[in-house]
């Protein structure tokens, strides 16, 4: 019961801190109102009490409230459309992998990140065929670096020391220059 | 006559080979997008988005238009045949389209989506395009208080028409309008939550937000879902037929045909009714009013023709406001404003004035009437190849998605801050999926918070501080005060159900179950 009303507390508690600290931070800005005059806070601290009181209407529905508002059993027809979640965990493993992906890009280059990527994604989408992960991985790899490089005219990350050389290796097998 | 022969121009524009080109890849895939759950129009529109950045604007937003139109069309076949609703607005085909196709087998009711798709669409498209210079020439009479208060408008409707909680609404539009203020303020110059993070003082592009929100974050849900789409035909059970009605049958339900196309349209112009909403009301008012109501649900055609003609009759009510008032209504137009703004074009009524950029709205315009037609004659081929998307494995086409949107975000300015900011967005989008939170509010507010906020601001200067005058003049006080019952419709209905609920729980749970 405690856990399940926390729960629905949550997001509300989180809006409202952040209300909070986006209003103080607005008092910091370079210029502020003044009586009679407004200033480039006046906007945002509007929003950000708007938020607040909203925030704390959440929170008194989400204490005294109907507990079935928040957690309705979709009908039929849109558990087709939007089954329920059954797999928390894929969605932090595909979040950090993504994660490490962006942070990696600019060192490794466009072609290794995303070939290690693109393994990482199949694999945590549900692939087990392990022979044809990295040759999927590889083909989607070129496929994304020939429209991004030859269709749409982007400049992909080359990554450093030995990852660049492997970028312009690829690079000039695909007719890039 | 002046738009009649900016149309005929309009014509010849999107008859050049590129531009039609451009239009039937838009149409193509537009349907390959909305038959698989979990991608569906509006992601079809963020994918397509990098490939428009090096084109020319008229082909961009041809495709893009394109993409949206046969995007409401496509997913009737999926619905219809193996009960794979593509899209929230091909829910109500269900109840009819795969009853009949059941009993009579699915081309007669592929047949009928057909013709509603080809109707609504004309129809809407007529009608749109003929409001398009009188609403031109009511903007370009617009004041900033006027701006201000039509801003005010969209966005309340967005929250009064976002989900079962308009709590949960606002504080979504809150955040969209925290996220517009991001950067230097435009009027004073000043830096606004920028943390010392230099990126931060551009402002977060809208494209992250988008493409993080509608992209990233519907991915993460679907691999929270495990990546599994229900009743998904095996490789041999993949035949498409379509049989067309006869004018008897179409004459028959003239009503509904007639009640779903203005309906359809005159939602479309509403921001926030999207192809989901109108699709739901058209069925909604068949089921009350129409003259066959008893017989919904059975597989009657009434119960195809108006949610589909609902569906794609919206499109061309959304794309109007956002070319004659730079207003987008969906999270599609949004997309499509996005792409007018990174071609360096600002939609609004100074688009038609200006004889330079008015040749560009014409095309498009047009552009809606062949793309309804050609849907529906590209779509009885197309669609015969194009289900068997079904049959690809959804873990190859998650991570194909994941690409589009991270390297597509890095094409708009080679800046690896933008691709953080999808990331960020992405999870910020899957948080709002899981806690039910709505993602148009907080999309259409950090769009149209700068608008706002510039035109408010401008007001208080003009008006030397009081901010009283958007509501003391004529047209922007109508339009705040449309907001106020827009705004307290929703939220009285809900004190309402919590007071319901506090001192007679039986009655409440009663209409629960009613509804």
């Amino acid at each position: 019961m405690v856990v399940t009303v926390l729960k629905r507390l949550t997001p509300y508690l989180v809006t409202l801190a952040l209300a909070g600290f986006l209003y103080m931070r607005a008092d910091q800005f370079g210029i502020v109102s003044l009586p009679g005059r407004p200033g480039p806070d006046l906007w945002p601290k509007l929003i950000c009490v708007l938020l607040a009181v909203t925030s704390l209407v959440g929170i008194i529905g989400a204490l005294f409230g109907p507990a079935q508002v928040d957690t309705a059993v979709a009908d039929a027809d849109e558990a087709l459309l939007s089954p329920p979640e059954t797999h928390p965990h894929l969605v932090w493993f595909g979040m950090g992998a993504t994660g490490v992906y962006i942070a990696a890009l600019p060192w490794l280059g466009f072609f290794v990140a995303t070939e290690l990527f693109a393994m990482a994604l199949l694999v945590i989408g549900g692939m087990r065929r392990w022979i044809l992960v990295p040759l999927i991985a590889l083909g989607l790899t070129s496929a994304f670096t020939i429209i991004f490089m030859k269709v749409v005219y982007v400049s992909l990350p080359l990554g450093v020391a030995w990852f660049k050389l492997i970028s312009l290796a690829v690079f000039r097998l695909i007719g890039v220059h | 006559m002046d738009v009649l022969h900016g149309l005929a121009l309009g014509f010849a524009h999107v008859f050049e080979p590129y531009d039609m080109l451009m239009l039937v890849v838009g149409i193509m895939t537009g349907m390959l997008v909305s038959i698989m759950p979990g991608l569906g129009f509006v992601m079809g529109v963020i994918l397509a988005l990098p490939f428009t950045y090096k084109m020319q604007i008229e082909p961009a937003i041809i495709l893009l238009t394109a993409i949206y139109f046969s995007g409401t069309y496509g997913g009737c076949f999926t619905t219809i045949l193996y009960r794979i609703p593509g899209e929230p607005n091909d829910v109500p085909l269900l109840w009819d389209g795969y009853t009949m196709g059941k009993r009579e087998g699915p081309a007669k009711p592929l047949g009928w989506a057909l013709v509603a798709a080809l109707i609504g669409g004309l129809v809407s498209s007529t009608m749109m395009v003929a409001l398009t210079k009188p609403l031109t020439d009511v903007a370009l009479g617009f004041n900033s208080e006027d701006y201000f208060a039509a801003i005010v408008l969209g966005l309340t409707t967005v929250v009064a028409l976002a989900g079962h909680s308009p709590t949960k609404a606002i504080i979504s539009l809150c955040l969209g309008l925290l996220v517009a203020c991001i950067g230097v303020d435009s009027i004073f110059g000043v830096s606004r939550f920028t943390f010392g993070v230099p990126i931060l003082g551009d402002g977060v592009q809208l494209v992250a937000v988008l493409v993080g929100m509608y992209g990233l974050g519907e991915v993460f849900k679907r691999l929270g879902q495990g990546l599994t789409i229900q009743n998904v035909p095996g490789a041999g059970a993949v035949k498409v037929q379509t049989s067309f009605p006869r004018w008897r049958e179409i004459w028959k339900i003239r009503g509904t045909i007639l009640r779903s196309s203005a309906i359809g349209t005159f939602l479309g112009v509403v921001p926030g009714a999207g192809a989901t909403i109108t699709s739901f009301i058209c069925y909604g008012v068949e089921k009350q009013y129409g003259r066959d109501r008893a017989k919904l649900g059975t597989g009657h055609p009434s119960g195809i023709v108006a949610p589909q003609i609902g569906s794609t009759a919206s499109v061309a009510g959304h794309l109007i406001p956002m070319l004659t008032l730079g207003i987008p209504g969906s999270a599609a137009t949004a997309v499509i404003l996005a792409a007018f703004l990174l071609h360096g074009v600002q939609p609004g009524p100074m688009l038609l004035a200006n004889p330079a950029s008015r040749i560009t709205v014409y095309t498009i315009l047009a552009s809606m009437f062949v793309s309804v037609i050609g849907m529906c004659l590209i779509g009885y081929f197309w669609i015969r190849v194009v289900v068997r998307v079904l049959l690809v494995p959804q873990y190859l086409l998650n991570t194909i998605v994941v690409m589009f949107c991270l390297v597509g975000a890095y094409a708009d300015r080679n800046s690896m801050s933008d691709v953080w900011m999808i990331l960020i967005f992405g999870l910020i989008g899957y948080l709002f999926e899981k806690y039910k939170f709505p993602l148009a509010p907080m999309v259409l507010g950090a769009i149209l918070g700068p608008i706002g906020e510039n035109n408010f601001m401008r007001s208080m200067i003009v008006h030397h501080d009081d901010w009283t005058a958007p509501f003391t003049q004529p047209l922007s006080g109508a339009l705040l005060a449309i907001s106020a019952v827009a705004f307290i419709v929703p939220v009285s209905r809900a004190v309402q159900h919590w007071l319901q609920w506090r001192f007679r729980p039986e009655a409440a749970a009663e209409r629960g179950t009613g509804s």
